[in-house]
């Protein structure tokens, strides 16, 4: 038991200590990880090698935002990965199969994430199915079409300017990283001070008062998923644009990290808690984590084990701190 | 109805006893040292109004919840500790209103539930369950077929499934929990056949039950209960209906309500052949502008439901709702909210608040579209609103950014209905305005609701409060089984209203 | 009066025929037209012996299902303890018969680890799946560097490819795994349990039984599906890939639901045979036809969708279309 100063503290702010805490120790694991991966590997710490990791993990972090968002909501988008894949690939059938402009490539590529969010998101509303059901189905829609329209032929060798999507630089920061601060920044604003990013957390919260309270509890769903789709089609088009080509299934390593960065940002899986800021320190643990092992000379083939263990224990975290509340 | 064979309990020694048992709840004593016995084969009664105390002392038998004071004995044993295991050890059985069957295996199945019969440790043997199941079932007069699926049954049948369970693990206390309300006529017939035969085996049986008609047929003994207090327990044949309403009901309280009449406006909401589901059959009611509208029943009556169906929780089957002037066949809880209505939930936790939210979050939640029509918030708005609220209601501690499932349940209360009222509302629907919170809190609420009607605002009051209904309604409304089964005006007593809502003449 | 409730009854009677039974036959017909070679039987023998793995991991799939949950990693486990048993194999020369074992164990293993998290940790079924997924994948990569591990041993084949009785081994195999998933659901206590959680929790636990333990035991039949069927496929393919399970998974997943396991405490084994031989024909039947690998998983997962939306919304307008 708290002792009674503690509680009467506590009472007071309406705040839980314990949750400042595990805030503040997110954002100082970070920086552990940080300071220790340098000592294994001081190449870690130049800022070439930040800057090339944050470029890289880019299209990470952004998928991490729309799962965050989904997650506010109370669901789950496991169809994530394979939406960056189809999304990437689109991109890149519209860049290399077509005489339009590379604009349109990314409009498709757009239009692709948010109608598979959509229709996820109707899955959910309409039909009533489990948000893990619908989104797991939804992977393998995505990932086979993907690989239908991708064919024995890879996509390669993109117009310039589409390119310059992920490989160009405006004031010595890459292209990538203004996107995703841009990203952030919208979300941000989206989330604090917009109704439809109240509706987001009232949904989590609690699904049942958020009905009973008026709100249009099906829209702010479609919403959620239409979004998380953008997102992860923003994702796909920065990874084509950088690598120039699509030619395997990218997107499949990025559900793991997609789940694991939202909850160890301190969104919690149940719905309405969290936020863009607390995912992109979460992505950022995951993304030193990967850079880590690399730097250490961890193949990446035992990368993926790491992983899968990072996600349970975080997920387990959120399910442990959640029954305290 | 044939009424069942009468017991006669003198002189006979007790299977179950508890002695003054005690149960407090934050804020509310439940159970007031309650005494209460019961005799192998009788079938005694236990009524009382909603909120008397009967399920918590069934709780408490139960082992679901622990009691602070008092003792039990079972066969003149004093058992010190209790819990479920041991409960259902010394042969107590509760059967709920709702089932705990399995709704896709067979009533064997069910029946057998993790006392499964095997042919050599491992495989089952399922026509030795099927047999032993059926016979249990004949012994008590049911002919079902032991291999139909639950969910294939009608209620009835499911209760007798549950009843068997009961009786399979030799179950001598017996706690049905009214056990007719959902059966039609010749079930109940049915019911009261097999009690007949449970009473022969010498099974003692609790019977909580609201329908007067029914507790002359089937009871031998009756206890009443008032505000968690044992009132008296009687023989069935010694005491007349009007008594058990008397004691269920007390001395008229005079408390003194905040409440100046005025005289009402036009017709807010009104409300024509509504059916809803279940549970809501033919519901007719009119609330004005400036009136509080009281609506009394017993629990099960349909109360909630109704408001639920007029809000656009529940579907609605069939009826009109008009609000002011315009009639809709149905809303929807937005369309609702943008009519001017806003409706005050019975589950406060479930449909009122977000407890992990802050209080300014909760305050502003059923207003985001009046507020921020935009769709873009504005932070400095969403504080003004919510310190408005806080103030009016003296909500403590008055910090927004408090999350609310900190806050005490009168200030939960007050939360809700500040948010509802931050969305300007015209008509309020209140159900249950002061169930759970402390005096002092009550009466705020009150004085509220009187203000709001002052103002010109409609307020239909759902309550299974007595006194809280006396107290505050111009007009009440006492719904039975699913109608209005009565309309009163202010100055009714509460017997009368407790006769019309358990649908004695 | 009474041709009212023949209608009546005659709905009902359609009521109770399963979708996928529908879409069996439809597909029969389909294929049957659309290609040359479906109904031979020739290409009724090779769809037995590549079926196996299916049929198999359906089979522990299904009793994971009927808790009400899904088991995400079963292709992986796969994986993983086809690769041990390789590796058990040409690194330390273990005998077939251990080699075996050793796989097996590893599979229930990692079945018993997915109970731990869904049922100790309450972790969600699906993202304690997932993770062990990760982890087994991981595993069955650094094993040998993301390299097959070839050159077994001769004997190895005998699982895969030899018959016994004139019956394919895999075969055999097979329906011995359906006929211990059958006997377990629908005849041991086991069973009744498993039906129990996914039907209604709290009535078991009030009965008294340990709910954790057999939810945790669920999710190990499941692993030592995955490990026997672990064993007929590196025997046939004489050699133990990384990546070959991939997939896998899913389609267990969409036959065990196209079989009617949907709902928690609902499914049988049975139905579960049939959704497995559905979603075997389909591939089969799209492979005939010259559809590519890729896109039959896009056509898996639309058909899966589709059956789903169907018979929830048939469920759902159930009652109003048998009294309208």
């Amino acid at each position: 038991m708290k002792s009674s100063t503690a509680e009467k503290a506590e009472l007071k702010q309406g705040i839980n200590f314990k949750d400042l805490l595990i805030k503040f120790s997110r954002a100082g694991a970070l920086l552990l990880l940080c300071l220790g991966i340098s000592l294994l590997n001081p190449n870690f710490l130049k800022l070439t090698n930040l800057i090339n990791v944050l470029r890289t993990a880019s299209p990470q972090i952004i998928i991490a935002f729309g799962m965050t968002i989904v997650m506010l909501t109370g669901g789950i988008d496991l169809s994530l990965g394979s939406a960056v894949t189809l999304t990437s690939v689109i991109a890149g059938y519209f860049l290399t199969q077509t005489e339009l402009p590379w604009i349109i490539a990314i409009i498709a590529s757009l239009a692709t994430g948010a109608l598979s969010g959509l229709i996820i998101g109707l899955l959910i509303s309409v039909i009533k199915l489990p948000p893990a059901v619908a989104s797991y189905g939804m992977l393998w829609v995505d990932r086979g079409l993907a690989f239908a329209i991708m064919g024995a032929k890879p996509f390669f060798d993109f117009h310039e300017d589409f390119r310059y999507l992920g490989r160009g630089v405006l004031l010595g920061i890459p292209f990538p990283i203004w996107i995703v601060l841009l990203i952030s920044v919208v979300l941000m604003l989206i989330l604090k001070f917009t109704t439809l990013g109240r509706n987001f957390f009232a949904l989590g919260a609690n699904p049942h008062a958020a009905r009973a309270s008026g709100l249009t509890v099906k829209k702010t769903l479609l919403w959620a998923f239409v979004l998380s789709g953008l997102l992860a089609a923003t994702g796909g088009i920065i990874l084509a644009a950088r690598l120039n080509a699509v030619d395997q299934d990218f997107g499949v390593a990025y559900l793991l990290p997609a789940i694991a960065s939202p909850v160890m940002g301190g969104t919690s899986m149940t719905g309405g808690q969290g936020g863009i800021g607390g995912t992109i320190i979460g992505s950022l643990i995951m993304i030193v984590v990967s850079n880590g092992m690399n730097l250490v000379g961890i193949s990446s083939l035992w990368q993926q084990f790491v992983i899968g263990i990072v996600v349970i224990l975080a997920v387990w975290f959120d399910v442990l701190l959640r029954k305290k509340s | 109805m044939k009424e069942t064979d009468k017991l006669n309990t003198t002189n006979r020694l007790p299977i179950l006893e508890m002695k003054q048992i005690s149960k407090a709840f934050p804020g509310v004593q439940a159970l007031d040292h309650v005494d209460f016995d019961l005799i192998p084969g009788e079938v005694h009664v236990l009524v009382g109004e909603n909120g008397a105390g009967k399920s918590t002392l069934m709780k408490v038998l139960t082992g679901a919840y622990p009691y602070d004071q008092g003792e039990i004995f079972i066969n003149q044993a004093h058992h010190p500790h209790w819990n479920p295991t041991i409960s259902r050890n010394n042969g107590v059985a509760m059967v709920y209103q709702e089932f705990t069957l399995l709704p896709y295996r067979n009533v064997a199945e069910n029946i057998f539930l993790g006392r499964e019969e095997t042919r050599n440790g491992f495989i089952l043997d399922k026509s030795k369950m099927h047999s032993e199941a059926s016979q249990l079932l004949k012994s008590i007069g049911v002919n079902v077929d032991t291999r139909s699926l639950i969910i294939n049954l009608g209620v009835a049948d499911q209760q007798m499934v549950e009843i068997s369970k009961a009786l399979a693990v030799n179950a001598k206390i017996l706690v049905l929990d009214e056990p007719t309300s959902a059966l039609s006529l010749r079930e109940i017939e049915q019911l009261f056949k097999t009690i007949n035969v449970l009473k022969s085996k010498g099974v003692g049986i609790i019977y909580i039950s609201h329908r007067l008609e029914e507790i002359n047929q089937i009871g031998d003994r009756v206890t009443v209960m008032r505000d968690g207090k044992l009132i008296d327990t009687r023989k069935i044949s010694d005491v007349s209906l009007n008594t058990i309403i008397q004691m269920m009901v007390g001395r008229e309280i005079k408390d003194l309500y905040p409440r100046n009449y005025c005289s009402p406006g036009e017709t807010a909401l009104k409300v024509k052949g509504l059916s809803s589901g279940k549970k809501v059959k033919k519901v007719d009611l009119e609330v004005k502008f400036g009136e509080v509208v009281g609506l009394s029943g017993l629990v099960g009556s349909g109360r909630t439901e109704t408001a639920r169906a007029i809000f656009g929780l529940d579907p609605v089957n069939s009826g009109e709702i008009e609000v002011i002037g315009k009639s809709y066949k149905s809303l929807t809880p937005p369309a609702a909210v943008e009519l001017g209505i806003g409706l005050v939930p019975e589950d406060r936790r479930r449909d009122g608040l977000f407890p992990i939210l802050s209080m300014r979050q909760n305050l502003v939640m059923a207003s985001l579209r009046n507020l921020f029509p935009t769709g873009v918030m504005s932070l400095a708005k969403e504080k003004q609103v919510a310190e408005e609220y806080v103030h009016k209601f003296n909500i403590q501690p008055p910090s927004l950014d408090r999350f609310v499932q900190f806050l005490s349940g009168g200030n939960q209360q007050k939360v809700v209905l500040g948010k509802w009222l931050a969305s300007n509302p015209r008509i309020i629907i209140i159900d249950e305005p002061t169930r759970g919170i402390d005096v002092g809190a009550k009466s705020e609420v009150h004085a509220l609701m009187d203000l709001l009607a002052n103002s010109g605002h409609a307020i239909l009051m759902i309550s299974s409060d007595l006194p809280e209904i006396l107290g505050m309604s111009d007009r009440i409304y006492v719904m039975h089984e699913g109608t209005i089964a009565g309309e009163f005006a202010k100055g009714v007593n509460s017997e009368e209203i407790l006769r019309c809502a358990m649908g004695v003449q | 009066m009474r041709a009212k409730s023949n209608t009546k009854s005659l709905k009902a009677a359609l009521l109770k025929i399963q979708p996928v039974n529908l879409v069996f036959i439809v597909m029969l017909i389909l294929f049957s037209f659309s290609a040359p070679n479906f109904l031979s039987m020739e290409n009724a023998l090779s769809l037995a012996r590549q079926g196996a793995l299916l049929m198999i991991l359906c089979m522990g799939v299904i009793v994971v299902k009927i808790t009400g949950g899904m088991d995400l990693a079963t292709g992986a486990i796969m994986t993983l303890a086809g690769m041990i048993m390789a590796w058990t194999m040409v690194k330390m020369n273990a005998p077939l018969p251990l080699a075996c074992l050793l796989a097996v164990l590893t599979a229930v293993f990692f079945g018993f680890l997915n109970g731990f998290f869904v049922s100790v940790m309450k972790i969600p079924s699906f993202i304690s799946t997932l993770g062990t997924q990760g982890i087994a994948i991981g595993l069955a990569l650094g094993l040998n560097e993301g390299n097959v591990i070839g050159n077994l041993p001769a004997v190895t084949s005998v699982i895969g490819n030899n018959d016994f009785l004139g019956i394919p081994n895999p075969l055999l195999i097979t329906i011995f795994v359906i006929v211990l998933s059958f006997v377990l659901l629908n005849h041991t206590k086991f069973g009744m349990y498993i039906y129990a959680i996914g039907g209604n929790e709290e009535a078991l636990k009030l009965a008294g039984k340990p709910v954790v333990l057999y939810k945790i035991l669920a999710y190990a039949y499941s692993g030592l599906t995955a490990g026997i069927a672990a064993l007929i496929l590196t025997s046939r393919n004489m050699a133990a890939q990384p990546t070959v399970g991939l997939g896998m998974e899913f389609q267990a997943f969409a036959g065990v639901v196209l079989g009617g396991s949907f709902m928690a405490g609902r499914g049988t084994v049975s139905g579960a045979v049939l959704g497995a031989l559905v979603i075997l024909i389909l591939r089969n039947g799209l492979n005939l036809v010259g559809i590519p690998t890729y896109l039959q998983l896009a056509i898996f997962g639309s058909v899966l969708i589709s059956a789903i939306v169907i018979s929830t919304l048939i469920e759902q307008n159930a009652q109003k279309w048998l009294e309208g």
